[in-house]
């Protein structure tokens, strides 16, 4: 017998074995779809994050993104070679995205800025000893601050107070106001004498230190693509200056030279990938206001 | 020159020959063999495994043993398989990676009816699956560690409200915020007992705890979360709580204090991390010379290269 035949013959009784193993191993199970939906759940969440920076719905923000890709694929074919269409197309998907996540984490900042001041109003109503924390938080939604505007908007014709916070959460997608909306639901039961206390003692001075962690997460991001900025400008200089001239140009045209623009692009994109990854910042706890709600409602039940 | 092959085939077969007979008796004296059957029979000898014996001795290999322990790892990562499962998934991972590389070989060698690469290196680049999986676990039960710590840490503040009219203690507070969390992983470490995992095998065989159903102090399950864990906040929780109760101080306020400690933590960290990570940038920054230097290079090797045809 011939020995490749051998070998093909071993191959073959090594797959059948390793096909019944995972069979039995139940690796097509409706368990495994569950995880793969539960893995995938983190990536939609942080679009659904950045598109609530930017003030988008997430369809809009994934059309956008899409539109992007089909430009940068478009304006790469008009140009000619392979390598920068792929190129062109790469940058509409991924780059466009990365530009834009960068105004939407500053416009979330402001937006928890904007929530100390928030709290500090909502003291100053409730220690006039007229209104409960309900009527002071539809009061203040009826006036806010810009930054908080569209956030608050539940809250403006709201009939019960703790589903328009559920809302606002939802609307807001930041850690800071969640936690702000879970505060004031746990808060909801007690005296307004009791709320003003705990805000002065316990609640303003954490969202404090929240929004200075938020702020150096945030100017750590900043940094970080900042770098790859220089890193982007820096090569794309270099691209066009080598494609200018003639010469330099003709040695990038055959399949070598392309594979050669392939690597160079693999390396940046690699670049990239390690300044991400080393970037410092400080992850948080997001919380379900709407579990908190439910667990607030059957305390009483 | 010679090939060394059978004999060093040879003397590594003697050498598992001779140290499966040591592992089985075979040269342990008739006296010895006999007192062992009567120590075991009787309790007196120490029937522990011979890492934990060692441990015993050298305290750098019982920490050393502690962090690298695949079970310990699972409890902390909640993997629900065993020990055995986890080896039995990670070769079938490995035979599939081999077969996959087998078959590629195959394929790339059927035009030429010679393979490529011999198929022991498909299988040695197979087994490097094993180490992967080994620290993607490592690396799964310290990230559940730290968002266990950051979980806690994160929730004090609330726990505070909680407590301030006396309504809930403090660890029904934390079971609260514990359900409230989008991410499970505070809950699933509290709920059914799960910590028992792998808190309750390690302190049953000491003589002096607590017999397995004897009731515990919230306390003390903490203090034991923390240690068997590794949980830094379970620790603290548990300081505190002793203090509330010895001292009498107010929960909230104690929560509260706390928050504010582990705030004031979490910025120093984000201090340093901010520092060291600059040096690591401006490397990362650096390797773009890489891409720089081939991009322009490329032509002029490409140019030489032509002159030289």
């Amino acid at each position: 017998m011939s020995p490749l035949l051998f070998f093909i013959e071993v191959l073959l009784l090594i797959a059948v074995g390793l096909a019944v193993l995972l069979a039995a191993g139940g690796l097509g199970s409706g368990r495994r779809r569950e995880r793969a939906l539960r893995r995938l759940e983190p990536l939609l969440d942080r679009e659904r994050y950045v598109a609530s920076g930017l003030g988008w719905s997430l369809r809009v923000w994934l059309g956008i993104r899409l539109g992007a890709a089909g430009l940068g694929l478009l304006a790469g074919t008009l140009i000619g070679t392979p390598v920068v269409i792929l190129g062109l197309g790469a940058v509409g998907l991924f780059g466009v995205p990365w530009w834009l996540k960068a105004r939407a984490a500053q416009r979330k900042l402001e937006m928890d800025r904007a929530l100390i001041p928030f709290m500090i109003n909502l003291v100053n109503l409730l220690s006039q000893g007229q209104q409960t924390l309900n009527h002071a938080l539809k009061d203040l939604a009826q006036n806010p601050d810009p930054r908080l505007a569209h956030v608050l908007a539940p809250l403006r014709e709201a009939e019960s107070v703790s589903d328009a916070l559920v809302e606002v959460a939802r609307r807001g997608m930041s850690p800071m106001l969640e936690r702000v909306c879970v505060d004031l639901l746990l808060s909801m039961d007690q005296t307004p004498e009791a709320f003003v206390e705990q805000a002065q003692t316990i609640l303003i001075p954490q969202y404090d230190q929240d929004l200075e962690i938020q702020a150096r997460n945030h100017a750590a991001l900043a940094g970080g693509r900042q770098n790859g900025l220089i890193v982007i400008a820096v090569m794309a200089v270099a691209f066009v200056v080598v494609m200018r001239v003639e010469t330099l140009r003709a040695a990038y045209a055959g399949l070598v030279g392309q594979l050669m623009l392939l690597l160079d692009g693999a390396m940046i994109v690699g670049i990239l990938g390690v300044l991400d990854l080393i970037t410092p910042r400080t992850p948080w706890i997001r919380w379900n206001v709407a579990a908190i709600r439910e667990q607030m409602r059957r305390r009483y039940a | 020159m010679p090939d060394l092959a059978l004999p060093v085939l040879l003397l590594a077969l003697g050498a598992g020959l001779g140290a499966a007979l040591w592992r089985f008796g075979a040269f342990t004296p008739r006296a010895v063999v006999a007192w062992n059957r009567i120590g075991r029979h009787h309790h007196l000898t120490d029937e522990r495994p011979l890492e934990e014996r060692l441990a015993d001795r050298v305290p750098s290999l019982a920490r050393f043993f502690r962090q690298t322990s695949v079970p310990r790892l699972l409890a902390i990562a909640n993997r629900r398989e065993s020990l055995n499962a986890w080896l039995v998934r990670v070769v079938v991972y490995v035979l599939v990676v081999g077969v996959a590389l087998l078959a590629v070989d195959l394929l790339a060698g059927l035009s030429t009816h010679r393979l490529p690469v011999p198929p022991l290196a498909c299988l040695v680049l197979a087994g490097l699956f094993v180490p992967l999986s080994y620290l993607s676990l490592q690396l799964e039960a310290r990230r559940r560690q730290d968002m266990i710590n950051r979980a806690v840490a994160q929730s004090l503040s609330e726990m505070a409200i909680l407590t301030y009219t006396g309504e809930y203690t403090v660890s029904g507070a934390l079971e609260f915020v514990a359900r409230g969390h989008r991410q499970p992983w505070l809950l699933e470490l509290l709920a059914d007992d799960n910590w028992r995992r792998l808190v309750a095998p390690q302190d049953t065989p000491l003589a002096l705890a607590l017999r397995p159903d004897q009731l515990l102090s919230t306390v003390t399950i903490y203090q034991r979360i923390g240690r068997a864990y590794d949980l830094e906040m379970f620790g603290e929780l548990a300081t505190s709580m002793r203090r509330i109760a010895e001292k009498g101080l107010v929960p909230s306020d104690v929560l509260t204090s706390l928050a504010r400690a582990a705030g004031q933590k979490q910025i120093a960290e984000m201090t340093v991390r901010m520092e060291q990570a600059r040096p690591r940038m401006a490397l990362a920054v650096g390797l773009m010379v890489l891409p720089l230097l081939s991009l322009i290079l490329y032509p002029a090797a490409v140019a030489i290269s032509n002159a030289f045809r």
